[in-house]
């Protein structure tokens, strides 16, 4: 079709229908422009870092309390409202003052971020009890009560019935089919009458199944990539409890959160190359950190799959500090509008 | 050919000038923005936009709200619902005219030589 001369370029209705389709996707190339989404998770991330060197420097007594043990929980409440909360304050304050506000549809919104939450604190407590219940009545609940578990099996029981339905009531309100970014194409129409011949259908799913294939070659040659450098610097490593179960978490880790900077930059990765750099360092820097900072000694809340307290921090810096260097340029190219639109 | 005459006469004359066809594929795509935003992403001046926003009030299309941010007044605007039914007929009345066009295209081209992949069944 693309050797066809009267295809699409000199057919009127083509050319407007791509002006109406450029306009209408204006406002998504606002996405990270400002770095305020990066700002957030970064600062997130930080905090999810921090958050153990912040424990261990509070005084045993405050954790030891149950009126004041909360305070040790305050960067990780802070860290799970940061994400929406930062770019938030940077576009009411920096961001529409100097190049409008738009409010768009596919926008998370305040309720229902709280409401996943709820629904994850929700699923998590229903999945926990029902072990925990599990795992006293593998011998029946007899020998259960006869060992004084009976309390305990309530409460489980109590928090399980709480649980399961708020979030099965949650999961209906949050799991939507995500609105996706108005389009001027309106595939049914333009294809209406049209069919596929087996040849274009069978070429359709080769392309399908390349692309797929090429995503997944991707991921495991970053992953393998990034396992190779972890290998290396094993030597270099100054702790001694290494093993391949905190190896494979760094992997997740590092690989899943290049992936996420490169999806958050997107549009603002072709303005600004330098996020290719910081795209490296977030490769490199949580490797070397992992290698060489060792971390706090106590038990940290963020420790998932093994992954040290330093190495989120090293990772939420490159988030937060490249999220900073594009605000600053953002600032720099978009000064306030000398008078104020009517 | 017909087909195709008669969907684009049907085309929305309000929506159907540059300038408006701008600002309300704009307005399509978001809840609701300010003045400002339309100004710097349409690339018209104050007083031109001034005058298509008018025109697309006077018929109904747009929501024009006067409010303040703090104390800065911002000038708040929407499609109304008649705007965003107006807006999706212009674009299905768009997209058949190219599905027609569309069509003629793929059979001249099959006429000229042996079928791709696509072929039209009529």
């Amino acid at each position: 079709m693309n050797d066809n001369p009267r295809l699409p370029a000199d057919i009127p209705e083509a050319r407007e229908l791509a002006d109406l389709q450029s306009q209408m996707q204006r406002s998504t190339r606002r996405v990270n422009l400002d770095g305020g989404p990066e700002l957030g998770w970064g600062t997130a991330v930080l905090l999810g870092g921090l958050s153990s060197f912040y424990v261990s420097a509070l005084p045993k007594w405050v954790l030891g309390s149950p009126w004041s043990s909360w305070v040790g929980w305050l960067p990780m409440a802070c860290m799970c409202f940061a994400p929406y909360a930062i770019p938030r304050m940077i576009n009411r304050l920096i961001t529409w003052p100097r190049i409008g506000y738009s409010s768009n549809q596919y926008e998370l919104k305040l309720g229902l971020l709280i409401k996943s939450m709820f629904f994850g604190l929700a699923i998590g407590v229903a999945v926990v009890s029902l072990c925990e219940i599990i795992s006293e009545t593998q011998q029946g609940i007899s020998p259960a009560i006869a060992r004084g578990a009976g309390k305990h099996l309530i409460w489980e029981g109590l928090k399980l019935l709480i649980s399961a339905p708020l979030a099965v009531y949650l999961g209906r309100n949050v799991i939507t089919k995500r609105q996706l970014v108005p389009s001027a194409y309106d595939a049914p129409i333009l294809f209406q009458r049209l069919r596929q011949t087996p040849e274009g259908q069978s070429h359709i799913r080769m392309m399908k199944f390349g692309v797929a294939l090429f995503f997944v070659a991707v991921l495991l040659l970053v992953g393998g990539i990034v396992l190779g450098v972890i290998w290396l610097a094993k030597s270099m490593t100054l702790h001694t409890d290494w093993d391949w179960h905190q190896s494979a978490g760094l992997v997740i880790l590092v690989v899943s959160n290049a992936l996420l900077y490169l999806m958050f930059n997107a549009v603002a990765i072709r303005r600004y190359k330098w996020k290719w750099i910081a795209l490296a360092f977030m490769l490199i820097a949580p490797i070397l950190v992992n290698a060489r900072i060792p971390g706090p000694t106590n038990q940290p809340p963020t420790a998932l799959l093994g992954i040290r307290p330093p190495v989120l921090t090293a990772i939420g810096l490159v988030w937060f500090l490249s999220g900073a260097l594009t605000l600053i340029a953002f600032i720099r190219q978009n000064p306030l509008p000398k008078e104020p639109a009517p | 050919m017909n087909e195709q005459l008669r969907a684009i006469a049907e085309l929305d004359r309000v929506i159907h000038e540059p300038g408006r066809m701008m600002i309300v594929a704009l307005l399509a795509a978001v809840e609701e923005c300010d003045f400002l935003f339309l100004l710097r992403e349409t690339g018209l001046n104050k007083g031109n936009l001034s005058s298509h926003l008018s025109k697309l009030e006077e018929a109904g299309y747009a929501q024009i709200e006067k409010t303040y941010r703090g104390k800065v007044p911002q000038t708040l605007l929407r499609l109304t619902p008649k705007g965003r039914a107006a807006f999706e007929d212009y674009r299905k009345s768009l997209n058949t005219a190219f599905a027609d066009h569309l069509r003629d295209s793929i059979a001249d081209a099959k006429q000229q030589r042996s079928p791709n992949s696509n072929e039209l069944s009529r």
